[in-house]
């Protein structure tokens, strides 16, 4: 088995948790970090159960490209990911992007994530409209 | 077992583990500051220097989470699988504090006994544990105030004290003493004189104890505690977080899920529960039985008194763990102090249900499941009647026709699956009678009944069963037997009703009350005008809305009573209804004359497991699925009103 | 956060905090055993009210009235702090002119909390020496939302309650990362680390670093759902959002989702949302990756990768790699760690924040450089502009109001057990069924005047929409008003939000709209 300490993934707080997972890779479940700055110990309902969504059968494990009945299909990276890279490239059409194209990024992911987002919006496709949703 | 007394060199501990290793896998303490967890040695360093582990050892032998099943639909029928063996085998918990042994010796008794649970057992049959004997207190350790500790004293294979410049071993069982036989050299017989040595360091460890309550009062001040005003405060705070439950050395309460691959294929697993959650008690309907402070309450009566009433052993380790993981500060040791404080200045009249002597007796009961026994055996659907618009009636066959022959009859309900979408318990109206076939009278009130309802003849289910215990039949010969019941609460009663019908001559009188609100939504409405042709056998309805299909009285059943014109105190009553029904009713007939003990009724509120493991349906010191669900009204009185 | 619990006064405004931030609360009930004293302004008994020592049940969307009042009393009781004033501060003047009116009986008009009760928050504030305001979008999702949060400021500053422990007015952040993403400049106004993209040592350093690049103030995401449905915007890229469920206006945001003509969402669930896209990709969860988060105190801290991603999905900084380089982009970040490596040196607030620095203990930013230790408060000796600037927040109507169709005010929120748009801890079975279904509070006098019983479904109208949930009776919400938590795709709350934002900077007024109530037979 292993215990994995990492930070909570719900609310601002940033508790502190240990994911203790079984030699099949099951996530058995939780145990909190008595050492953590933040949550010395305590957690809430999320921070105790808040994992076992990961393996739910509605996950996405597959890239999904609509097709023209409106259907999706499943796609490899590659296709999905060409057909990502096109249709940003079609919707480019001057040096400035900022009405063209917009880009959510999320306060799910993590730092370099939104540092990748912000790289990517302003500098690989010159638009200046991202944002998150701070406000919301 | 004889006392056997060993030493061992601090400096050879090391090697003795590695010795141990080599033929089993065994976890050792690591970690820093307090985060201290068991990992498989020579993954991290080992480290002596701790209070406690962060979980106990529990989640090593009941796991946070674990399969119990597996299924598999093919074209004509379904697999099932047990996985209750599905672990890592023989493995070593050295490390293990004194209140987390006793909580090992309390589990043991709890999932051992009764009807033994097959994932506990298999994975306790894998383990040894190895206690080492603290020799400081953590902030909230109160384990010499409850009398489990400071020192081991059981549910250790081996228990070491650390001395000076070496160990003291102490041996609990067979098993301990072959870890000794595998690392034999490194360790040193002694006599009973090093005892003297232990008590004194014990003395000398419990002294420096900074928390010590005189509990020697508590069941009194409980008693005379259970509706004070600090309880409220209490409930305000509780966020139910659920983590004073899972930290609990002796919490043991779970909940089933069902983990899908698609609609053909699925496992069905048990995680941790908690009775700290809003949910743990609460029905399709939105009705729950315990409120916040109810709930609170709730784990502390089962830590101090319910368990230590049924099992016999402590229900609180005074591990402290509970009071250390409050985001709100919630503290056992606060309550503890509390009951003191209210009971000597501002004391309650005792309250009845925590004073009372009635209480049931166990039973060990064992329950054939071909796959252990979370288990389900499939059976088919062979028939399906709807008996009102809302009550259906299905007929089942276990595929295997032995397994009908097998089950004594001797209990009350089945747990019925209905493959990747649940479980529920449903009684069996046929009673004994059912050799070859069961059937089950349900109506629609929930996500599995709406499963279940849709099914046609031919498809699958799983039963598990039977559970509970029946209505008596031998001790109530002769007497005259009054059943009340109301819509798809008759089914139960039924059970009875069909042995009565077929032997009128061992009782006296029979009268069933039959009430609903109108005659559609009636049970067994021709077996009613079938069985009313018995002659010393009487049927009356009560309903609110008139019929010309029966003779009915329009109103409440309690309104026919006063005229049955039977000799009360020669009477039998049968009451399936809701807890509220059941106090009106119940209430009616002792004022007729009727003694409580003679009143029995049906308390089926929350049963998940069946088998008296899981603590949804537990009230009291009581599960509703082992002890139950038949209760003499009398029992019921008995009960905290939480149900 | 550590700071909260020696605090001697906490006042708690537009904050659920038991149930939004539940390990702020532990703080709080810290500070509480130590004697401290506890205010809570919140149009429902909340949980916290359950042990305050005062509670204003204020009308929603009436904050900045309650607080310019407070100001008013602190001002004429003269309980302010001169000396902080004098020393720290800009505009004292110009702001008490704009107080003078704002008397508490004014308030108590606008707010609904009773004159006396504003001058004791107020006098308690001002005369505690270690006093804090706890808040969260209670206060900002209004149409006076910056407003009310500088008129805080303003309170904070007459009474010296910054930049000492213990003091401040603190925003706890509502999701596990919604500050990191704003200091990555995943905001239309700032790149990384904040930098105006008008200032011209932004356009330096990032055209080092990035090259060519977009260096303008661009849409936010209210504009950019206007520009799609103007026709305008021609492509959007959704990462980790749900914007059916999380913005206001749904009818408008699905018609929004549908008009753009190329839409690619990444998430790690089939949302409602994605529901809408051309192309889906499949992101993984906070437990499939590496990774820093930065917490509601600024603490930068790691998260691991638990177990491998589920099936074909990838971490989305992966994916974001691959759209770079497909788009020609020159990229080469062998992992999470290499791009903090470029963050460092993007934004001097994380200059010396790396991986190996932070997998026992995070640190808070700013931290500029390897050697620093990070900052656990701000503003000590002086504000980040210099002096701290009073400012004048004049109480205006603007947005929903109570009329004679919509004679209801509802206001949304959270529950403990669920989070967000329930993407995920609906899918969590013990926290989809300790909360399984939405619901609307309700004041057990309105409903008794209705006609409504307790889990009676009922339908709420407003000028946008309408939604169907059970109600919930209670006498913990003010009367007239409802709640409505907005986790719940069958009963969207935010198909009654309207567009009414907050003119400075574009918050929706989530927290407030006028509806009617239809019994659902």
């Amino acid at each position: 088995m292993k215990r994995v300490e990492t930070t909570c993934g719900y609310c601002g707080c940033g508790c502190g948790i240990y994911v203790n997972v079984a030699d099949d890779d099951t996530i058995l479940g939780i145990s909190p970090s008595y050492n953590h700055v933040v949550s010395k110990g305590k957690l809430c309902s999320k921070g105790w159960h808040g994992f076992a969504f990961v393996r739910d059968s509605r996950r996405l494990t597959s890239p999904l490209i609509r097709q023209k009945d409106g259907t999706f299909r499943e796609a490899s990276w590659d296709e999905a990911l060409d057909k990502v890279a096109k249709g940003f490239k079609d919707a480019m059409i001057a040096e400035d992007n900022t009405d063209h194209i917009g880009i959510v990024s999320s306060a799910r992911c993590t730092n370099e994530e939104n540092f990748l987002m912000a790289k990517l919006a302003r500098a690989g496709l010159k638009t200046s409209s991202v944002d998150h949703c701070a406000r919301l | 077992m004889e006392k056997q007394l060993y030493t061992l060199n601090n400096q050879e501990l090391d090697r003795v583990l590695g010795i141990w290793n080599e033929k089993s896998s065994v976890y050792v303490p690591v970690g820093k500051g307090e985060d201290i967890q068991l990992m498989p040695l020579g993954e991290a360093e080992r480290t002596e220097d701790y209070i406690n582990l962060t979980l106990p050892v529990k989640e090593m032998v009941f796991e946070q989470k674990e399969k119990l099943f597996k299924w598999k639909r093919s074209k004509d029928h379904i697999e099932v699988t047990g996985l209750s063996g599905e672990h890592t085998k023989n493995r070593i918990f050295y490390g293990v504090r004194a209140c987390d042994t006793y909580g090992v010796s309390y589990t043991d008794r709890f999932f051992g006994k009764e009807f033994p649970d097959t994932n506990y057992q298999s994975r306790r049959a894998e383990t040894t544990i190895i206690g080492v004997n603290c020799l400081r207190a953590g902030k909230h350790c109160f384990c010499t105030s409850i009398g489990t500790g400071v020192f081991s004293t059981t549910g250790y294979d081996l228990a070491f004290t650390p001395m000076d410049s070496y160990f003291l071993v102490e041996v609990g069982t067979e098993r301990g003493a072959e870890l000794i036989d595998q690392a034999k050299p490194y360790f040193k017989e002694t006599d009973e004189g090093i005892l003297k040595e232990k008590d004194a360091l014990r003395e000398k460890v419990e002294e420096s104890f900074p928390l010590k309550m005189d509990l020697s009062n508590l069941w009194d001040d409980m008693a005379r505690t259970f509706d004070a005003d600090f309880w409220l405060d209490e409930a305000h705070a509780c966020i139910g977080c659920t983590g004073c439950t899972n930290v609990c050395p002796t919490c043991t309460c779970f909940n089933v899920v069902e983990e899908n691959i698609d609609k053909d294929e699925g496992t069905r697993v048990r995680y941790w529960d908690s009775c700290q959650s809003e949910h743990f008690t609460r029905n399709a309907e939105y009705h729950n039985p315990r409120d916040a402070v109810s709930r609170v309450r709730y784990r502390i009566y089962d830590k101090l008194k319910y368990i230590e009433e049924r099992f016999g052993h402590k229900g609180c380790s005074g591990c402290g763990r509970c009071t250390d993981v409050c985001p709100t500060y919630i503290s056992i040791i606060d309550i503890m102090q509390a009951m003191r404080k209210t009971a000597e200045e501002n004391p309650e009249p005792p309250a009845v249900h925590q004073t009372t002597k009635i209480r049931h007796i166990i039973r060990d009961r064992e329950i054939k499941n071909r796959h252990g026994l979370y288990a389900p055996d499939v059976a088919t659907i062979t028939g399906i009647k709807q008996e009102t618009p809302e009550i259906k009636r299905l007929f089942m066959k276990y595929d295997d026709p032995e397994l009908h022959k097998s089950y004594e009859h001797k209990g009350q309900f089945f747990q019925v699956t209905v493959f990747g979408k649940g479980e529920l318990p449903l009684s069996i109206p046929y009673g004994p009678d059912q050799s070859d076939e069961l059937v089950f009278d349900f109506k629609d009130v929930g996500s599995v009944t709406d499963v279940l309802f849709e099914m046609k003849v031919g498809d699958k289910v799983g039963l598990r069963g039977p559970y509970g215990h029946a209505y008596p039949y031998n001790s109530i010969k002769g007497r005259n037997l009054l059943f009340i019941g109301s819509g798809v609460a008759m089914a139960p009663l039924r059970t009875i009703i069909e042995p009565a019908v077929k032997n009128p001559d061992d009782f006296n009188q029979i009268h069933i009350l039959a009430s609903a609100l109108r005659y559609e939504n009636l049970l067994y409405k021709e077996e009613m005008i079938q069985w009313a042709k018995v002659p010393s056998l009487r049927v009356q309805y009560a309903l609110k809305e008139a019929t010309d299909k029966v003779k009915a009285h329009q109103g409440h059943v309690n309104d026919l009573l006063p005229d049955l014109n039977i000799d009360w105190s020669n009477t039998t009553a049968m009451v399936c209804a809701s807890p509220e029904r059941i106090r009106k009713v119940s209430g009616d007939l002792m004022d007729l004359g009727m003694n409580p003990k003679d009143i029995l009724v049906t308390l089926e509120t929350h049963m998940r497991c069946g088998a008296g493991k899981c603590g949804h349906c537990k009230v009291g010191s009581h599960y509703m699925c082992v002890d139950g669900p038949v209760f003499t009204y009398e029992e019921m009185m008995a009960l905290p009103p939480e149900f | 956060m550590n700071d909260i619990s020696d605090a001697e006064f906490i006042m708690v405004i537009g904050s659920n905090t038991t149930e939004q931030h539940p390990l702020a609360s532990t703080r709080i009930f810290e500070a509480l055993d130590k004697g401290a004293e506890l205010y809570v302004i919140d149009p429902r008994k909340i949980r916290l009210t359950d042990f305050a020592h005062a509670h204003a049940p204020i009308e929603p969307g009436r904050n900045l009235p309650m607080i310019n009042a407070m100001i008013h009393v602190i001002i004429k009781e003269d309980l302010v702090d001169e000396e902080f004033i004098k020393n720290r501060t800009e505009n004292y003047e110009e702001m008490k002119e704009s107080v003078r009116d704002c008397t508490p009986e004014w308030a108590e008009e606008l707010s609904r909390v009773p004159a006396d009760t504003i001058r004791q928050f107020a006098r308690k504030y001002a005369t505690t020496d270690k006093a804090m305001i706890l808040f969260t979008m209670g206060v900002t999702q209004q149409t006076t939302g910056v407003k009310s949060i500088r008129a805080l400021a303003n309170l904070a500053m007459i009474t010296g309650h910054v930049g000492r422990p213990s003091t401040g007015i603190n925003p706890l952040r509502g999701q596990n990362n919604v500050q990191g993403a704003g200091d990555m400049g995943t905001l239309p106004d700032f790149l990384p680390g904040y930098q105006r993209p008008e200032w011209p040592e932004t356009k330096e350093r990032f055209s080092k670093l990035w090259g060519d690049f977009s260096c303008l103030r661009g849409r936010n995401i209210i504009e950019m759902f206007n520009l799609m449905d103007e026709g305008k915007m021609k492509a959007a890229y959704i990462v980790g959002e749900n914007p059916v469920l999380s913005d206001p206006d749904q009818i408008h945001t699905i018609h929004c989702l549908e008009k753009v003509p190329f839409l690619v969402v990444q998430d790690i669930f089939l949302t409602e949302t994605a529901k809408y896209a051309d192309v889906v990709l499949p992101a993984v969860s906070f437990l499939e990756r590496e990774g820093t988060y930065t917490n509601t105190d600024r603490r930068v801290q790691m998260i691991h990768k638990v177990i491998d991603p589920i099936g074909n999905a990838k971490p989305d900084w992966e994916i974001m790699i691959e759209i770079m380089k497909r788009i020609g982009m020159d990229v080469n970040y062998q992992s999470p760690s290499d791009i903090m490596d470029e963050i460092n040196e993007s934004a001097e607030l994380y200059g010396g924040i790396s991986h190996d620095r932070i997998q026992e203990v995070g640190i808070q930013w700013p931290c500029p450089d390897k050697e620093h230790p990070g900052t656990p408060i701000l503003h000590v000796d002086e504000f980040k502009r210099g002096k701290g600037l009073f400012t004048v927040n004049d109480w205006e109507f603007i947005g929903d109001q109570r009329s004679e169709e919509f004679p209801f005010l509802v206001t949304t929120g959270r529950v403990t057990h669920q989070y967000h748009t329930g993407t995920m801890t609906r899918k969590v079975w013990t926290l989809a069924l300790e909360y399984p279904e939405g619901f609307v509070e309700i004041h057990t006098k309105d409903a008794e005047e209705l006609g409504v019983k307790d889990h009676q479904p009922i339908r709420i109208t407003s000028a946008r929409g309408s939604i169907v949930a059970p109600a919930m009776v209670t006498n913990r919400i003010n009367e007239k008003t409802l709640f409505v938590p907005f986790h719940f795709a069958e009963s969207p709350a935010n198909r009654l939000t309207g567009q009414n934002l907050d003119p400075i900077i574009n918050i929706p007024a989530l927290k407030v709209s006028a509806v009617r109530i239809e019994v659902e037979k």
